[in-house]
């Protein structure tokens, strides 16, 4: 019996052309997010999924801050509070990354699937 | 037979991209939960995989531990330990509370005073007791005045009586240096009572405990942040751990801008002005209190510290980066840079 047909060759290319896709896509992740939701005083009050810029109120309707999520990525803006930190964090596209608000207890956590190449944790 | 030459291929192709789909796309199998929790005066998030428990009962368990201590050690809270101690110059303490306090004298003593847990009224003066409070700078005069009162050795322990005095008037505890490590401490120790197989981390405000190792068996990537960037996300190394602690303590934590100056929130006991000779320290140690108290008193002590690495012997790892970006570190910090 013989083994190496033309045919058998093609397969085997085609085998091989596969599973390097496969590894290809697996290689480079999709980055950005596709969401973030919002946590007040540790509880959930928040889930975005759609683009825009979404007002976070406490609640006596004080303004505490504004959250913007365009392009896959997440923002915080017009925070209340006196330092700014989590305005400075700026653009989030790592799930991995919350941005955090201490003196409004607020915590924006972008959401998608994590990044296994990079960073798990920030020591600051 | 030809045809059944191709079936069998076609049935060998099949199995091929199953099993390999399988290999590349499947999830390692523990599931992460993660919480976060405003306690201690910052954020702590704890991520979680259990074992045997489910990760929901684990977050639980960890909630009520930090609770529970925030409650007993935060200054700011009403009828904490610490806050009754500060009114009344006189607390009885219970075994924990009696560590608690021995622990943040012995570090004093250790770091001959760089880490001071009396150094609450300059806190105040400066305004960074509370996040609401009003920042500014003192004068020195008020300074002087101040100073007087920050001195651990106005602290007394008795340890038979378990209770703590305040030796004059005007001196206040803080134990914020270490309470914050001592909390990510034991609430990786109460999850792996319940869970020892257990992984994730504590993370309080870029302080960092390992619960074990990610998935079980990799080490958790920790990027150190740069102090000289405006974003938080940027870091200028990378340390890898399977278990133990890391804590960091920077000029750009909490901070206020007047004329000009950039004013933090780690001061000097010895001279009450922010600490200038660093811009951020990195401790490694087997636990976050210990961490967590070296990096302040490192700090404190400056990028120029020719003992640095006398430290060691109390067993830890540092990385000290001046305020020009240079850095020094001591012997043992590189074998962290190595993926495990």
């Amino acid at each position: 019996m013989k083994f190496t047909k033309k045919n058998d060759l093609y397969l085997l290319l085609v085998v091989i052309l596969l599973v390097l896709v496969m590894i290809f896509m697996n290689a480079y992740p999709k980055k950005g997010i596709n969401g973030a939701e919002v946590y007040l005083k540790g509880e959930k009050i928040l889930q975005i999924t759609k683009e825009g810029t979404y007002s976070i109120k406490n609640d006596e309707g004080e303004l505490l801050m504004n959250v913007e999520y365009i392009d896959q990525k997440v923002r915080v803006t017009d925070s209340s509070c006196p330092l700014k930190v989590c305005e400075n964090t700026g653009w989030v596209e790592n799930p991995n990354q919350p941005i955090i608000c201490i003196p409004n207890e607020i915590i924006v956590k972008p959401l998608g699937t994590e990044d296994d190449t990079g960073i798990d944790i920030y020591t600051w | 037979m030809h045809s059944l030459r191709v079936y069998l291929y076609i049935i060998a192709l099949g199995v091929g991209i199953f099993l390999l789909s399988l290999l590349l796309f499947s999830k390692p199998t523990p599931v992460y939960e993660e919480k976060e929790f405003p306690v201690l005066g910052t954020i702590v998030r704890v991520k979680v995989a259990g074992d045997k428990v489910s990760s929901n009962v684990l977050l639980n368990t960890a909630e009520q531990e930090l609770y529970r201590l925030h409650n007993k050690f935060s200054p700011n809270v009403e009828g904490s330990l610490v806050q009754k101690l500060n009114t009344d110059k006189k607390v009885e303490v219970d075994e924990e509370g009696l560590f608690l306090f021995q622990a943040a004298y012995n570090y004093a003593v250790i770091t001959g005073g760089a880490f001071d847990p009396t150094v609450r009224p300059l806190l105040k003066l400066w305004g960074f007791d509370d996040i609401n409070s009003t920042k500014k700078v003192p004068t020195q005069e008020e300074i002087n005045k101040t100073l007087e009162n920050v001195d651990y050795r106005f602290i007394k322990i008795d340890e038979e009586n378990r209770e703590i005095t305040l030796l004059k008037d005007g001196v206040e505890v803080d134990l914020g240096g270490i309470a914050k490590g001592y909390a990510i401490d034991l609430v990786i120790q109460k999850i792996k009572e319940i869970d020892p197989g257990a992984t994730g981390f504590v993370d309080a405000g870029g302080d960092i405990g390992i619960i074990g190792p990610k998935f079980g068996e990799l080490a958790w990537v920790i990027g150190i942040r740069d102090p000289f960037s405006q974003d938080a996300l940027k870091s200028i190394d990378t340390i890898y751990l399977t278990s133990g602690a890391v804590a960091t303590s920077g000029d750009y934590e909490r901070f206020f801008v007047q004329e000009g100056k950039k004013y933090h929130h780690i001061l000097d006991p010895e001279d009450g002005y922010p600490a200038e000779n660093a811009s951020s320290v990195t401790v490694i140690a087997e636990k976050a209190m210990v961490a967590d108290v070296f990096s302040t008193a490192l700090f404190v002590l400056g990028y120029d510290n020719p003992a640095l690495d006398y430290f060691t012997d109390f067993g830890i790892q540092a990385l000290v980066i001046s305020p020009t970006g240079e850095s020094t570190e001591t012997k043992g910090f590189d074998y962290f840079r190595e993926k495990m």
